[in-house]
C-alpha cells in the first residue's frame, strides 16, 4: 500500500514546550488507526503535526498531500473563532446572524446523499438554518462529525468524536462512524479502548510524545496497551473524603514549610550551605538532581527523619522546629511514600491494614481502626482497583501494585503535604504509567501539596509547576 | 556502700522482688506532658544512651548530654554519636546543675564512679535514672534525699528501641521507683512519661522494682539468654564435628539455628517452638530436656541464689578491682574456640531443616527457660519478671548470634552480662559432658532420618500436655496476648 503519509525519525516541537520524539510511523492508504495514550501523551501534538504544526527538529516529515476531513477540538475552536470574528468584524452579507449550520456541513466537499443520511440520522435536520454558533455542545459535535463523515476527502481524522454526544446518541454515532470509515484512511482518537471499533486495524499508543507501541490492534501486546489505558483513565473518578475529625493545620494560610538558612553537612562534605526555601499550600513542587545531590536529606529535614531538623530554622506546619513538638505532631500532616519505605515494609500484614496504618503514620498496624478509617481504605481501594485484594498480604502483591497501595497508604488521611521520592522507581513501564496517572489526578486535589522527588526529567507530571534543582548552585 | 537488698528486712525483700505488673494503656493518656519543658541530660552515648535520647527528643522533649572531658576532648565514639545527630554535648560541670533529670546510662561498672561526680552537682529536686539497678541494688549506692530515683528499663537493644519507634510502635519497658528516693512522690509520674517518652508505652510497660529488675535481670543473662546460648553453641558444634558433619555446616547450623528456633518460641512460647518439630523429635526434645532440667538444676539454683546473696555482685567487682583480669582471659578463649573460628558453609539451610537437624537445640532452649523461670519464681520473683528475663529476651539474644557469632553476642551484651555467662558456662560444660557423650547425629546434626513418623498416642499426650501447663507458657501466652492487642499483628 502507498504510504499516505508519515514521519520518519522525526523530533518536532510545539511552541508549548512539548516535543514528539522520534516519530517513526507511516500510515499507507485505507488504513484506519486507532491512536491512543493518557492525557498528556501527545496525542493531539500528533494530530496536529500530521496537519504540519510545529517545528521539525531533526528526521522527516512526509506531509499528507490529501485533503483531511478532520473533527477534533481544534478545528470546533478555530470553526467558532472563525464565526466570532466573522460577527465582530463586520456584517457577512449573507449571513447576519453567523453562517447556519448548512453552510457548515458543505465545507468539507460532502457526498450528498450520504450528508442527507446522517443529518437524518443525527437529528440535525431542524438546525440546518441555524447559527451554527447558537448550537449546543452535543449538537456542535454531531454538526462537525457529520461533516467530516459526509466529506470525499481521503484521509479522516476524528479526535474524540463522542465527546459531548448524550447516551441515547452514541450508539448511532458509532454506527454512522462505522459506515463512513469505508475505504477512506481514518485515524481515531478516543479514551474509549473499552469499545475498540471493529473496523479498526492498527494500534499506535503514545507515551510523553513518543509511540510505544505501533502494529496490529489484534495482537495481544495491543490489549495490554489498551487495558492499561483503561484502568488509567481515573479522570472522572472522585477521591474518597476525608476522616471528619482529622487534626487541622494550624494555619490553613501559611507555609508548610519556611526553610531558613538551612546547614547540612556529613563530616567534611557540605549538603546545604545556607538553603532558603518555602513550599505554600496548593504550590506543588518537583525536585530534581542525581544521587548524593541531597534530596532525600531535604525530605528528611521535613519528615524529621533528620537529627538536623533539629539544628536548623525550620518552621514545619506552624511547629518551629525543637521547640518542644513532637515528630508525631509533624508526622500527621505528612504522607510519604519512597522506595526505602517500600523496602522497609516487610511487616506482614494484609493489603487493608497497610493502607490503615497510614492513619497512624506507623509500620504496621497497632492501634484500632476506626469504621470511618475502614470505610475511607475501601473507597481508596476501589479508585485504584485493588479492592478485591483487600486481605490479601500486602507481601504478595506485585510489585507495582505494592507502590500503588503505598501511595494510596499515604493519601488516606488527604494529608496537608504529599512526599513522594521518586514514587516509580524500579517499576516497569506499564505500572510506571498507573503510578503517574495516580499522582497526575491527586494535584488537582485542593487540599494536598505534593512534593515530587524524580531525578527523572521524563517523569514530569503536567500539575506541578515549580521546581528544585539540586544540587543547589552557590 | 553495703549489698542494698542484703540490707532489707525479709518482708520488705519478698515485697519488692515480687512487684511486676502490667500497666494500662489509659494509665499513659498524659504521655510526656510530665516532661515537657525539662532538661533531660542523658550521661554517656552508647547504644542506649543514644537511641532513647533520639526517641525523647522526637517525642517533643528537650534532650542534650554530657560526657566526660576526655571522651570529648578525644572525640571518643560517644562524643561523635551525640554531635552528629544534633545534641549538644558538655562536661559534666556545664550540663548537670541545670538538668530536671538526668539519665545515667553509663555501663554497670562506671556507675559508682559517675553517680559519685555527678551528684553534688545535681539541683535539688532534679531525678535521676537508670536502665538497670545493679548500681542502687548490688553496690548498694545511697543518693542524696531530695533526689527523685527512678529506673525506665527497655527490655531491648538499643538499636530496637529506636526501630521500633520509628515504626510508630515501641518495645515493652520496665519501671520502677526507688522506694529509699520518692520524695515529693512524683517518681512514677517521671517514669511514666520518660517511659512514653521511649515509645515504651505502646508496647507494653511493667511496674517493678529495683530490686526484681536487678536479680531477675541477673539470672536470666547468666544462665538462659547468654549462658546457655553460648555453651550450648560450643557443645553442639563440637558434638557434630566429632560424629563427622562437615564444620562448615554444623557452624551454620548452629549460628543461624537458634535465630531461626528462636523466632517460633517469639510468636507461640515453647508450645510453638516444639510444636514444629516432627511428633517423633519432640518426644526426643522432651526427654532430652528432662535430662537436661535434672543436670542442671542445682547449676541454675546456685546462679540464683549467689545472685541474691550478692556473691556474684561481689565476686564481678573484685574482677574490676583486678583490671578485669578474668573477663578478659574468659573473652579471648571464647575467640579461640573451635565454633568461633570456623568460616560457614555457602550450603542453603531451610527454615524446617533448621528444628529437623537441631532437636538438641531445641530441647536446650526448653530446659534454659523452663528451669530460669522455675528458679526464679522459687526465689520470690514474680512471674512476669521471670518471664521477661527468661523467654522473652532469647530471640533478641539469638539474634547477635546471628550476625556474628558469640563475638557479637559478647559485644552486645554488658560487661556483666558477659561476666556471669563465662562464669556458667566453665561450670555447665563439664556438667553437661556426660550427657552429651552417649549422643549422636540423630539429634543434632543429620535428624532422626525417620520414614515413620508415628508415635505413641499416650505419649504424646503426656508430653503436649506437660509443655502446655508449665507456668511460664501461661504468665507467656498473657504477656503476649497483651503485646498483640497493642499490636494488632495482620
Amino acid at each position: 500500500m502507498a504510504e499516505l503519509f508519515g514521519f520518519d525519525a522525526a523530533d518536532i516541537e510545539f511552541s508549548s514546550g512539548f516535543c514528539l520524539q522520534q516519530l517513526d510511523w507511516q500510515v499507507a492508504e485505507g488504513d484506519k488507526w486507532l491512536v491512543a495514550g493518557l492525557n498528556g501523551s501527545g496525542k493531539s501534538a500528533l494530530l496536529a503535526a500530521i496537519g504540519g504544526a510545529g517545528r521539525l527538529q531533526s528526521g522527516r516529515v512526509n506531509a499528507p498531500k490529501e485533503p483531511i476531513a478532520e473533527l477534533s477540538v481544534a478545528v470546533q475552536r478555530a470553526l467558532a473563532a472563525r464565526e466570532r470574528e466573522r460577527l465582530e468584524g463586520g456584517v457577512d452579507p449573507d449571513f447576519e446572524d453567523g453562517t447556519p449550520v448548512t453552510v457548515i456541513l458543505q465545507e468539507l466537499n460532502p457526498d450528498s446523499d450520504l450528508l442527507e443520511e446522517l443529518i437524518d440520522r443525527l437529528d440535525l435536520r431542524r438546525h440546518l438554518a441555524q447559527p451554527f454558533l447558537n448550537l449546543s455542545t452535543g449538537e456542535t459535535q454531531k454538526a462537525l462529525l457529520a461533516r467530516a463523515l459526509a466529506s470525499r476527502h481521503p484521509i479522516l481524522i476524528l479526535d474524540e468524536p463522542l465527546k459531548g454526544i448524550d447516551a441515547d446518541s452514541v450508539t448511532v454515532a458509532l454506527d454512522c462512524i462505522e459506515r463512513c470509515a469505508g475505504l477512506r484512511t481514518v485515524i481515531l482518537v478516543t479514551h474509549r479502548v473499552n469499545a475498540v471499533p471493529r473496523w479498526v486495524e492498527h494500534l499506535a499508543y503514545l507515551e510523553s510524545g513518543s509511540i510505544r507501541y505501533q502494529g496490529a490492534i489484534a495482537a495481544p501486546q495491543a490489549a495490554d496497551w489498551l487495558e492499561q489505558m483503561s484502568a488509567l483513565t481515573m479522570t472522572h473518578r472522585v477521591l474518597p473524603p476525608r476522616v471528619i475529625d482529622q487534626t487541622p493545620l494550624k494555619d490553613p494560610l501559611s507555609p508548610l514549610v519556611l526553610m531558613k538558612d538551612v546547614q547540612v553537612s556529613f563530616g567534611d562534605q557540605s549538603i546545604f550551605d545556607g538553603l532558603n526555601w518555602e513550599i505554600n499550600p496548593g504550590e506543588h513542587w518537583q525536585i530534581t538532581g542525581p544521587n548524593g545531590s541531597g534530596k532525600t536529606t531535604l525530605l528528611n529535614l521535613i519528615t524529621g527523619d533528620s537529627p538536623h531538623c533539629y539544628t536548623n530554622d525550620l518552621n514545619i506546619f506552624g511547629f518551629q522546629r525543637g521547640t518542644g513538638e513532637s515528630i508525631w505532631d509533624i508526622k500527621q500532616h505528612i504522607g510519604y511514600v519512597s522506595s526505602g519505605l517500600h523496602l522497609a515494609y516487610r511487616v506482614s500484614a494484609s493489603v487493608e491494614r497497610v493502607l490503615l496504618s497510614g492513619f497512624f503514620d506507623s509500620i504496621g498496624l497497632y492501634q484500632t481502626a476506626s469504621q470511618e478509617q475502614e470505610s475511607i481504605v475501601r473507597q481508596w481501594l476501589k479508585l485504584i482497583g485493588l479492592e478485591k485484594n483487600a486481605q490479601q498480604p500486602f507481601n504478595q502483591q506485585s510489585y507495582g501494585n505494592q507502590r500503588l497501595l503505598l501511595i494510596a497508604r499515604a493519601m488516606v488521611k488527604q494529608p496537608a503535604l504529599l512526599i513522594l521520592d521518586e514514587p516509580c522507581l524500579g517499576l516497569d513501564p506499564l505500572n510506571r504509567a498507573l503510578v503517574i496517572a495516580l499522582i497526575d489526578q491527586l494535584t488537582h486535589n485542593k487540599t494536598t501539596t505534593i512534593l515530587y522527588v524524580s531525578h527523572d526529567l521524563a517523569d514530569r507530571i503536567d500539575g506541578i509547576a515549580k521546581r528544585l534543582s539540586l544540587p543547589l548552585q552557590g | 556502700m553495703a549489698n542494698y537488698f542484703n540490707s532489707l528486712p525479709l518482708r520488705e525483700q519478698l515485697a519488692q522482688l515480687g512487684t511486676c505488673d502490667f500497666m494500662a494503656a489509659s494509665e499513659f493518656e498524659d504521655g510526656v506532658s510530665y516532661l515537657r519543658g525539662k532538661k533531660l541530660v542523658i550521661v554517656g552515648c552508647g547504644s542506649q544512651g543514644l537511641n532513647q535520647g533520639l526517641n525523647l527528643r522526637d517525642s517533643g522533649l528537650d534532650v542534650s548530654y554530657t560526657l566526660r572531658e576526655s571522651a570529648i576532648s578525644e572525640a571518643r565514639p560517644s562524643f561523635v554519636n551525640a554531635t552528629s545527630n544534633g545534641f549538644k554535648v558538655g562536661p559534666y560541670a556545664e550540663m548537670i546543675p541545670e538538668a530536671d533529670l538526668v539519665l545515667n546510662l553509663t555501663p554497670d561498672k562506671q556507675h559508682s564512679a559517675v553517680v559519685k561526680e555527678i551528684e553534688p552537682m545535681m539541683k535539688k529536686n532534679a531525678c535521676l535514672a537508670y536502665s538497670h539497678g545493679f548500681n542502687i541494688v548490688e553496690e548498694g549506692q545511697k543518693i542524696r534525699e531530695d533526689l527523685t530515683v527512678i529506673m525506665v528499663a527497655p527490655k531491648c537493644p538499643g538499636t530496637e528501641v529506636r526501630e521500633e519507634y520509628k515504626r510508630g510502635f515501641g518495645v515493652p519497658t520496665l519501671i520502677a521507683v526507688h522506694a529509699d528516693n520518692d520524695p515529693n512522690g512524683e517518681g512514677l509520674a517521671i517514669a511514666k512519661a520518660y517511659a512514653a517518652g521511649t515509645g515504651g508505652d505502646r508496647a507494653g510497660v511493667l511496674m517493678s522494682s529495683f530490686v526484681a529488675e536487678v536479680k531477675s535481670d541477673l539470672m536470666g543473662e547468666q544462665t538462659i539468654l547468654c549462658g546457655m546460648l553460648q555453651t550450648g553453641s560450643l557443645l553442639c558444634f563440637d558434638k557434630m564435628v566429632d560424629q563427622g558433619v562437615e564444620p562448615g555446616y554444623a557452624a551454620k547450623l548452629v549460628q543461624y539455628g537458634w535465630e531461626t528456633i528462636t523466632e517460633a518460641l517469639k510468636h507461640g512460647g515453647i508450645t510453638n517452638m516444639m510444636d514444629r518439630l516432627s511428633n517423633p523429635a519432640k518426644l526426643k526434645a522432651a526427654g532430652l530436656s528432662d535430662s537436661m532440667k535434672t543436670i542442671l538444676r542445682p547449676l541454675y539454683e546456685k546462679h540464683m541464689d549467689d545472685i541474691m546473696t550478692g556473691r556474684f555482685s561481689g565476686g564481678m567487682m573484685d574482677d574490676w578491682h583486678d583490671d578485669d583480669v578474668k573477663l578478659l582471659g574468659w573473652r579471648h578463649e571464647t575467640s579461640e574456640t573451635a565454633f568461633e573460628r570456623e568460616s560457614i558453609s555457602d550450603e542453603e539451610i531451610s527454615e524446617q531443616t533448621y528444628f529437623d537437624q537441631g532437636i538438641l537445640m531445641v530441647a536446650m532452649v526448653k530446659a534454659g527457660v523452663e528451669l530460669a523461670f522455675e528458679t526464679m519464681t522459687a526465689a520470690g520473683i514474680k512471674a512476669e519478671s521471670a518471664y521477661y528475663e527468661s523467654l522473652h529476651e532469647v530471640p533478641l539474644i539469638a539474634n547477635t548470634i546471628a550476625r556474628k557469632k558469640l563475638f557479637e553476642m559478647n559485644s552486645t551484651i554488658s560487661d556483666t552480662a558477659e561476666y556471669g555467662c563465662y562464669l556458667y558456662n566453665h561450670a555447665c560444660l563439664p556438667l553437661l559432658q556426660p550427657f552429651m557423650e552417649p549422643l549422636s547425629t540423630d539429634v543434632i546434626g543429620r535428624g532422626l532420618g525417620l520414614n515413620d513418623l508415628g508415635v505413641d498416642n499416650q505419649e504424646l499426650i503426656r508430653v503436649n500436655q506437660e509443655i502446655r501447663s508449665h507456668p511460664v507458657e501461661d504468665i507467656g501466652q498473657m504477656l503476649r496476648g497483651y503485646m498483640t492487642a497493642m499490636k494488632a499483628i495482620g
